[in-house]
Order: structure tokens, then C-alpha cells, then sequence
């Protein structure tokens, strides 16, 4: 898939992208700032702004939704899986394709 | 006679060490003594004059033979022989001064004396008796020639003398045989410990190859090994291995170990089985074949060139061979250069040990290769599947599952506070095109 493509080329080499069904994808970014991670999600969230999906005759503006969380030894791969989801829940909510940080408090 | 058995090596070293230090020892005694006894039997009373002078010349033979000994070293290699000739002018003074003081007791004493001195002076039996021999026919020729033939005291001196003679000949025939068979036996077990040792440094020199061969899967450097090690052990000029080549039926040199290295190196040169027939068809029967001269073995001249051309004088050729399946793997040959008949049936045995572990070398690394090929092959496969299960089908990324593995292996890693990993989870957004513009969804995101 084309969208697929684009997402990759905005990623490091070793980063690894997965897709978790349906419209929903999971980056992993080793060894990364904090900041560099945010960068990272802009230049994806930027890189399917504009693009334009035809499926099945109609045509679709695509925008992206990204959670961001920093991994956390401590906790498990199915928390961290769930606080990334919740803070992409947050973007969405925020108005989409827009980027969000996990923060304990929210 | 005893010299006529066969001596180990190094005994003719003992009797040329022996033979010089008993040269000097009795040349110093009869420099000494033989002129000092001209006083002392000339002093007693009704003892006849005695003639200085002929003492003086045997004491100066007998000395002049030390000091060339001494300063020439050479010589020693005869010491022992030489002892006659130190020896036998003081004993028929000796023998010519009794005869002239007409058999007086004294002198007859002096001379018994000589007799039994003679008999430690030697080291063969035969020196010994030819010395006694001399004097004693000497006595009988002087005596006659001094009209002493029919005289009563002559006889009793001449029968005195030759039971004298034999009385120390038997003694000190048995002492020289018991003294060679100790120095023989321990020559002998010398050279018998010397040799153990030998076998010894090779049989570790096998166990060592075969330790290699059993580390290691690089085949060209067990060659390189076993052709260096066995090459020095041996003290061949030239050892090189060849390695069968079931293509085309030849053989390549492989590895070699050259004693000086200006000679023209052999590896890379290939041996057709059907130009080397005889050796191939020996080589083959499992035998190693020894060539002591090349010159004179059944060769055709276009061997006998190659050969001469590789500077190999003597050859020996060993098989390597597969004992199970029976077939030829190789060869190690083994060249001598200027000289023939140089290499031992020891060094062949040798070589033939090494060339068995040669053949496990080599089927190892058969084995080894194949392995490998199998390993790579079942590599790939499971590359292929193991994309199938982690990758998504539509998409062609990771999947779930996959993810999920590398992270839970990623948070087991050690990270540090500055460079930790971040997890990004991502949903796209999909809104139906108003326009056909696509500038218009950038201000509708935005």
C-alpha cells in the first residue's frame, strides 16, 4: 500500500513499522530523544497530509493521528501499546492529525 | 678377533678419547721412569753399566708421539693405535738392556714391570700382544745375535719372560672384554634412549596434527601445518601435498614446505593420472612408493626432466586415502635434493601416519562444506516463511504479532536515560474529499 510506503521513508532504517489492523499502525523508535521522537511524528503526520486516497470511486483527504510515548522499561510491551493508543485517542480528540504526548496526568 | 664384531656408533669416539689420554698418561711414565731407572739400577751394587743413551731415545719416541698428538689434533682419530709405536721402542730398550746386563735379576724385575704396565696401556687385545709378541722375539733375536744362544741364565730369563707374557695376557684379555661389552651396552642404551626420544617427538608431532585437525575446518591451513611440521621433523628438502581432483582426474599441489625457498615452488601444479600411471596405479593400491634415485628408476624421460627441473634428486610419494570407501584422496610427497637414498623408512612411516590424518582432514571439510550448503539452503527457507507469518498481507509491513515480540524484546534491552526507545501509535484519518482541489484538506486539517 502506497500510504505504507510514504510512512516508511519518513522513518530511520531501523525504525519498525507494523500495522495493528484496519486503519491503525505502530512505530517503534530505538534509541531516540524525546524531542527527536515528536520530530519523528511530525515528519510522518506531515508526509500524509495532502495525500489523497481513491477507493472505490470516492475520494478521500488522508490525515494521521499520532501518539507518542517513550518506552518504559518497567512497564509492559501491552501498557505501552495502551498508553500510545490512549494519547493517539487524545490527538484524535484534539482535532485531528495532529500529534500527541503521553503524559501521566491525562 | 673382538674388533671383528659389529660396533654401535660412537664406540670408535670412546676409543679415540681413551686412546689420546692414555698416549699422554704413558708417555709421562715412561719419560719419566725409563731414564730414572738407568740410576737406580746402576747404583746398586754388582749391577753391570747401563747405556743412558738408548733409554733417552725411547723416552723421546714415546714423548715426541704425545706432542704430536697434542698438536695435531687429527690424530687422536689414531690414538690408539699409535700407543704401539709409544710403547714398543721402550720395551725392546727394555729388552736389549736386560740382554746386555746378562739377564741380571734386577733388570729382569725392571722388565716384568714393563710387562705388566703394558698390559693397562692398552685398550685391543691384539696391540697388546703384538707389542708383547715383538719384545719377547726380539729378546731371543738380540740374545743370539749377542752369542748368548747356548747360555743357562738366557734361557731361564727367556722363559721367565714368555710365562710372564702369557700370565698377562689372559688377565688382561678378559678385562679388555668386559670393559668393551660395559662401554658397548652403554653406548648402545644411549643410542637406544636417543632413538625412544626421536619416536617420541613424533608421536606428538601425530597427536598434535591430529588435535589440529580435529579444532579446525580450514582446510588449506591443516595443509599448510602438517606440510611445515613434518617437513622440519623429517629434514627433507621439499614436502608438498597434492590433493585429488575427481574432475579430471589429476592432482594439485596444494601446500608445500621447502627447506630453501629459491626452489621452484609446486604449488598449483597439476599431475595427470594418466601421465603418472605407475605411480598412480601403487599410489592407489594403497602403497607409498620410494624412489631412492630418480636417475635410476623407471621413468620416461619427460618425468625424469620435471622432476630434475623441481631440483629432486630422491622421491618417496605416500597416499592419502579414504579407508572406507577406498579411494585416493592425495598424495604427500616427499623429495630429497642433491643427495640419494637420504630418506629413511622411519620418515615414511612418519608420513604415512600424518597422511591418515591428512585424509580425515579432508573428508571433515567435504562434510564440513556440504553442512554449510545445507545450512544456508535451510536459512533461506525459513527467511521466506518466516516472512509470510510476520508480515501483513495487505500492506506488506510488520504485523501485530510481530510487534509485539520486538517490543517486548526492545524493552528488555538496557537503555539509558538520554536515548530510550519511543512508541508511536498511529491512526489514520479519513475525510471525504469536498473539493476536487487537494490544497483544501491542509486548511480543513489545519
Amino acid at each position: 500500500m502506497q500510504l505504507c510506503k510514504i510512512m516508511r521513508g519518513a522513518l530511520r532504517e531501523h525504525d519498525l513499522l507494523a500495522r495493528m489492523g484496519g486503519d491503525e499502525f505502530s512505530i517503534l523508535l530505538p534509541n531516540i530523544r524525546q524531542d527527536d521522537a515528536v520530530a519523528v511524528a511530525e515528519k510522518v503526520r506531515k508526509s500524509i497530509e495532502g495525500f489523497r486516497l481513491v477507493e472505490g470511486g470516492t475520494a478521500f483527504d488522508m490525515g494521521i493521528s499520532i501518539g507518542v510515548v517513550l518506552l518504559d522499561p518497567i512497564a509492559g510491551p501491552e501498557l505501552m501499546l495502551a498508553r500510545a493508543d490512549e494519547a493517539c485517542y487524545m490527538a484524535k480528540h484534539a482535532g485531528r492529525n495532529t500529534v500527541r504526548m503521553w503524559a501521566a496526568r491525562n | 678377533m673382538l674388533t671383528a664384531a659389529i660396533e654401535p656408533a660412537g664406540y670408535e669416539e670412546w676409543l679415540e678419547r681413551q686412546g689420546t689420554t692414555a698416549l699422554y698418561i704413558y708417555a709421562l711414565l715412561i719419560v719419566i721412569l725409563v731414564p730414572g731407572f738407568h740410576f737406580v739400577l746402576t747404583s746398586l751394587p754388582g749391577v753391570g753399566p747401563d747405556s743412558l743413551g738408548v733409554r733417552l731415545v725411547a723416552a723421546g719416541i714415546s714423548l715426541g708421539l704425545a706432542l704430536a698428538v697434542f698438536v695435531y689434533p687429527p690424530l687422536r682419530r689414531h690414538a690408539y693405535r699409535l700407543q704401539v709405536l709409544s710403547v714398543l721402542p721402550t720395551y725392546i730398550v727394555v729388552m736389549m738392556l736386560i740382554v746386555d746386563s746378562h739377564n741380571q735379576f734386577m733388570y729382569l724385575a725392571s722388565g716384568l714391570l714393563v710387562v705388566v704396565g703394558c698390559q693397562y696401556a692398552f685398550f685391543r687385545v691384539r696391540d697388546l700382544v703384538f707389542t708383547l709378541a715383538v719384545g719377547f722375539l726380539f729378546q731371543v733375536a738380540y740374545s743370539s745375535y749377542r752369542g748368548l744362544g747356548a747360555d743357562a741364565t738366557n734361557h731361564v730369563a727367556l722363559v721367565m719372560y714368555a710365562s710372564a707374557i702369557f700370565v698377562t695376557l689372559l688377565p688382561a684379555y678378559f678385562r679388555m672384554r668386559a670393559h668393551r661389552s660395559v662401554i658397548i651396552a652403554r653406548l648402545e642404551a644411549q643410542a637406544s634412549r636417543s632413538e625412544l626420544q626421536r619416536q617420541l617427538v613424533r608421536e606428538q608431532l601425530v597427536l598434535q596434527i591430529s588435535d589440529f585437525v580435529r579444532s579446525s575446518f580450514d582446510l588449506q591451513e591443516i595443509l599448510a601445518k602438517v606440510a611445515r611440521a613434518l617437513g622440519t621433523e623429517t629434514g627433507c628438502h621439499r614436502l608438498a601435498i597434492a590433493l585429488w581432483n575427481d574432475g579430471d582426474e589429476s592432482m594439485m599441489f596444494r601446500s608445500e614446505y621447502r627447506r630453501d625457498e629459491r626452489m621452484p615452488t609446486l604449488i598449483g601444479i597439476e599431475i595427470k593420472a594418466r601421465q603418472w600411471q605407475h605411480i598412480y596405479r601403487v599410489l592407489l593400491s594403497g602403497q607409498s612408493i620410494h624412489v631412492p634415485d630418480i636417475d635410476t628408476y623407471r621413468l620416461t624421460t619427460r618425468q625424469r626432466r620435471l622432476l630434475h627441473m623441481t631440483a629432486t634428486q630422491e622421491l618417496a610419494a605416500v597416499p592419502i586415502l579414504n579407508r572406507q570407501q577406498n579411494r585416493l584422496l592425495g598424495m604427500i610427497t616427499m623429495g630429497s635434493g642433491q643427495q640419494v637414498n637420504c630418506l629413511t623408512s622411519v620418515e615414511i612411516s612418519l608420513c604415512e601416519a600424518i597422511a591418515s590424518q591428512v585424509a580425515i582432514a579432508i573428508q571433515q571439510s567435504q562434510v564440513y562444506q556440504q553442512l554449510q550448503l545445507e545450512l544456508e539452503h535451510r536459512r533461506l527457507q525459513e527467511e521466506r516463511l518466516s516472512n509470510l507469518a510476520n508480515r501483513d498481507a495487505l500492506t506488506g509491513v510488520y504485523n501485530r504479532r510481530y510487534f509485539m515480540d520486538f517490543l517486548r524484546r526492545s524493552l528488555e534491552l538496557p537503555q539509558t536515560d538520554q536515548l530510550r526507545g519511543a512508541l508511536l501509535y498511529c491512526d489514520l484519518d479519513r475525510s471525504r474529499s469536498s473539493t476536487i482541489r487537494p490544497a483544501t484538506t491542509q486548511a480543513i486539517a489545519s
